[in-house]
């Protein structure tokens, strides 16, 4: 039943209620779409695992109510979270502008570099547009944030968001372990190897499965 | 929007209160009040959001589970590689410990941590910039660890679950299945069979002894891990016969390690290093590597008070603020679900030495202390080990041994398992039952690391000595205890006077007008037996009792010094009557062929005092009431005259 993974990611979906943070999420996990608006009550999460570069990824991805009662309950996630989705509805101006008080929200609780990314849901009720894609670039841009306009209804961008998200984390991943790992970044020099290669050497050298000697 | 709506209806304006208006008027800001927290009772939890919410927490938390095993298997994979590792990383591979020379095998330096591997133990990889790297595949597990534990963003190692050793059963078959198979590779190769007979023999018995084979299952498949990581890189060797060597002794290993050479096996001089010293260990140690070591052990810390103390979880309960009353429920239920609570504090700059060796290299201790009065009980949580000094010839066994001093020997020892490291993490909590203040005042605590040894008696690696009366009753946790060789530490004095100490339950029964006397338990009795242990009954009177009548007793307990009884004497009296009587409780030993010997006893009644007479008025002012007590045995054996 447990299926092996080699990374688990804790992703968070936050926003204004009714943007269609569960839609999204619903449309990710199990490609299916819902019209009718059933509110979140408190939190919910949904797993689905996807593949990276060869590796495979479980995405624990955490969605949550949108409304204020539950804000004790949903700002105790934050700090988990690798990765945060800003939800907003682009038919919805109030809700994008409630945007930064959701990034000022994640400031306040979420780990300090945690991967944010915004999503204007929606994108496909064209006529009923409040907010405009240059806007919402504009406050991406803004905030450094990487800012994708996606429906749930017919699935346009949600996918390719949620794998964005997790590239941005995968690859904040190698970059801190590096880091961690190299200390001051010194590539070991070459020379440390060459002791062992001389005139003599070169047969046994030439025998081994792997040498970079052979290839010098 | 449907939620503004509700807030307005229900209960948007609330009066405030004699300070808020106090301080309004002082400030002079206005009258207008507003609840800055909108959490009148439009933002209560129905009952069944908060179900619903306990479900999913649920779930979070059944899936946090598998993740915590998930990466306990990761953490005990990483450790058992480390274990095996046999080399030094200059002349020999660190990992196989092949030796490097000019013509064979030669040396390349791992990235990480600098020591020489083979090309056998070495991983190719890339690095983030597409660099080409070379690991040792020590310190590529180990990045790889950091990763998937999800340590590279939580800045710490997540709290997880070892997976349990379940050896016992499926080792047999292992160590089967192995010796089996090393036996077909002898005998199929002709020429190793001139090697050596006592090895033969030696796997012939562990095939036919399953008891054997279980009991030393454990070690025989690290041996294993050993001699699989051995193969290949002696056949790189070259020499054929170091080959048999090798794969032979580390067999052999377990039978008296002399038949072959010490190189391989985990021998005293190759200290196995624990999942995450190396991280610290590590020359350009950055802050974060460091604190990540400390978080780990904030972590156990945790873990451990999670074990025994209502203290901490108290102290969680204590924070929540103003919320309204049963918001706090679903609150104080996410503290405890909050994904990994542990995982998120934030680091903390160490000034101590990285290095915890003890004084004399023997090792250190992480444990913990709880002394619970109410219940007469005393909890020794053993949590790790660490450094410890490798003693015997098959490397390294130990376990934690506790006593209580004075006090007679084999009553009060306790130990816990075994571990297979030199740094062992035990956590686990050994419980003394029957222990009162006074006894706190009075004993000490030894506590023993041993080495097991299964060929001959186990080893004192190091002991450490805590002074009981130093504790009080909350918990005490002593970290990086420097152990100490058993002959520098003051012997001290076992008392010989000490009987040891009888539970009894007294309950009037007004309905029946019976009262019944509860022989629970006795703790640390004296040893009367040759053997260092008695074999105990008890026996009781309601005196006075001119012709016995109201002699009961229980049964023996065979070859115990603290042996459960949990047997109920009834004795039909009215309640005045009692009040002139003396409950005489006696612990006997039972000797077969001569006289018995008497351990001690304990009276309740009037004229007794202490806490046998508390006990007793207890139990008579209120009937119905069933009153359990500790008592000290005293060596004094009243023959009334009557």
């Amino acid at each position: 039943m447990a299926k092996s993974y080699d990374y688990l990611f804790k992703l968070l979906l936050i926003g204004d209620s009714g943007v269609g943070k569960t839609c999204v999420l619903f449309r990710f996990s199990e490609d299916a779409f819902n019209s009718t608006f059933i509110s979140t009550i408190g939190i919910d999460f949904k797993i689905r695992t996807i593949e990276l570069d060869g590796k495979k990824i479980k995405l624990q991805i955490w969605d949550t109510a949108g409304q204020e009662r539950f804000r004790t309950i949903t700002t105790a996630y934050y700090r988990g979270a690798m990765g945060i989705m800003l939800v907003f509805d682009i038919t919805n101006e109030r809700s994008f502008e409630n945007i930064k008080t959701w990034i000022r929200n994640i400031e306040e609780h979420a780990a300090s570099d945690v991967e944010k990314m915004i999503l204007g849901n929606k994108c496909d009720v064209v006529d009923k547009r409040q907010v405009s894609k240059e806007q919402a670039q504009q406050l991406a841009a803004e905030y450094g944030v990487k800012f994708s306009e996606t429906s749930a209804k017919d699935g346009h961008n949600v996918e390719e968001a949620f794998m964005t998200l997790a590239k941005d984390i995968k690859a904040k991943m190698d970059r801190k372990q590096q880091e961690n790992n190299n200390g001051g970044g010194s590539h070991s020099s070459p020379n440390v190897h060459v002791g062992s290669q001389g005139g003599k050497d070169k047969k046994a050298n030439a025998n081994r499965s792997f040498s970079w000697c052979t290839l010098l | 929007m449907t939620d503004r709506n509700r807030k307005a209806s229900t209960n948007a304006w609330i009066c405030p209160n004699d300070r808020q208006l106090c301080l309004r008027a002082k400030l002079n800001i206005g009258w207008s009040y507003h609840s800055d927290s909108p959490r009148g009772s439009g933002n209560e939890l129905a009952q069944n959001e908060k179900k619903q919410i306990m479900q999913v927490l649920q779930k979070a938390e059944n899936l946090e589970k598998m993740e915590q095993e998930r990466i306990g298997r990761l953490v005990e994979k990483l450790d058992n590689m480390k274990n095996h590792a046999v080399g030094d990383g200059e002349r020999s591979c660190i990992l196989c410990g092949v030796t490097f020379s000019t013509f064979g095998t030669t040396p390349t330096p791992c990235n990480d941590c600098k020591k020489g591997v083979c090309s056998k133990c070495g991983v190719d990889t890339y690095n983030s910039r597409k660099q080409p790297l070379w690991l040792c595949k020590l310190c590529s597990e180990q990045r790889e660890l950091l990763k998937r534990s999800g340590a590279w963003f939580y800045k710490s190692m997540p709290s997880y679950i070892m997976p349990v050793k379940n050896a016992d059963n499926l080792g047999s078959k292992n160590i089967r299945s192995v010796v089996i198979a090393i036996l077909d590779l002898l005998l199929c190769k002709r020429k190793y069979l001139n090697y050596d007979v006592k090895i033969l023999l030696f796997c012939y018995i562990l095939i036919n002894i399953p008891q054997t084979a279980s009991a030393t299952s454990s070690t025989s498949k690290d041996n294993y891990g050993t001699s699989l990581t051995k193969r290949p890189t002696m056949q790189a060797d070259g020499s054929s016969e170091d080959e048999t060597d090798t794969s032979l002794s580390t067999d052999s290993d377990t039978d008296d390690g002399s038949s072959n050479d010490d190189s391989i096996g985990i021998n005293d001089s190759v200290k196995p290093r624990p999942a995450w010293a190396s991280l610290a260990h590590k020359e350009h140690s950055s802050n974060s590597e460091i604190s990540l070591k400390k978080s780990m052990d904030d972590e156990r810390n945790e873990e451990s008070s999670d074990y025994s103390s209502e203290v901490s979880f108290s102290a969680s309960k204590v924070n929540p603020k103003e919320k309204a009353e049963n918001e706090n429920e679903i609150n104080l239920a996410f503290q405890e679900f909050k994904p990994s609570q542990a995982d998120f504090r934030s680091p903390i700059t160490e000034n101590e030495s990285i290095d915890s060796t003890g004084n004399e290299g023997l090792g250190s201790l992480d444990f913990s202390v709880l002394f619970e009065p109410i219940d007469f009980k005393l909890h020794v949580t053993i949590i790790k080990a660490k450094n410890l000094k490798g003693m015997g010839k098959h490397g390294v066994d130990p376990y934690v041994k506790l006593q209580l001093l004075p006090g007679s020997s084999k009553s009060n020892k306790m130990r816990t398992k075994q571990s297979k490291t030199c740094n062992p993490e035990f956590n686990e909590t050994l419980t003394y039952l029957g222990v009162t203040k006074d006894d706190i005042a009075r004993k000490t605590l030894r506590v023993y690391v041993m080495n097991h040894d299964r060929f001959s008696s186990d080893t004192v690696i190091g002991i450490y000595n805590l002074k009981l009366k130093d504790i009080g009753d909350v918990m005490k946790r002593f970290n990086d205890v420097p152990l100490h060789k058993i002959s520098q530490v003051l012997e001290i004095h076992v008392n010989s006077i000490e009987r040891g100490r009888i539970e009894i339950s007294l309950k009037y029964v007004t309905a029946t007008r019976t009262l019944e006397v509860g022989i629970i338990q006795c703790i640390g009795l004296k040893a009367m037996d040759a053997s260092g242990y008695s074999d105990p009954y008890v026996k009781c009177y309601l005196r006075p009792d001119k012709y016995k009548i109201t002699k009961q007793k229980t049964s023996v307990k065979r070859r115990t010094l603290n042996p459960k009884f949990n047997a109920v004497f009834k004795y039909k009296y009215a309640h005045s009557e009692l009040a002139g009587k003396t409950l005489d409780i006696q612990v006997w030993d039972r000797d077969i062929g001569r006289k018995n010997d008497f351990i001690g006893g304990v009276y309740l009644g009037k004229d007794s005092s202490g806490d046998q007479l508390r006990h007793w008025f207890q139990t008579l002012k209120t009937p119905n009431a069933k009153f359990t007590h500790f008592h000290t045995l005293t060596d004094e054996l009243r023959h009334p005259a009557e």
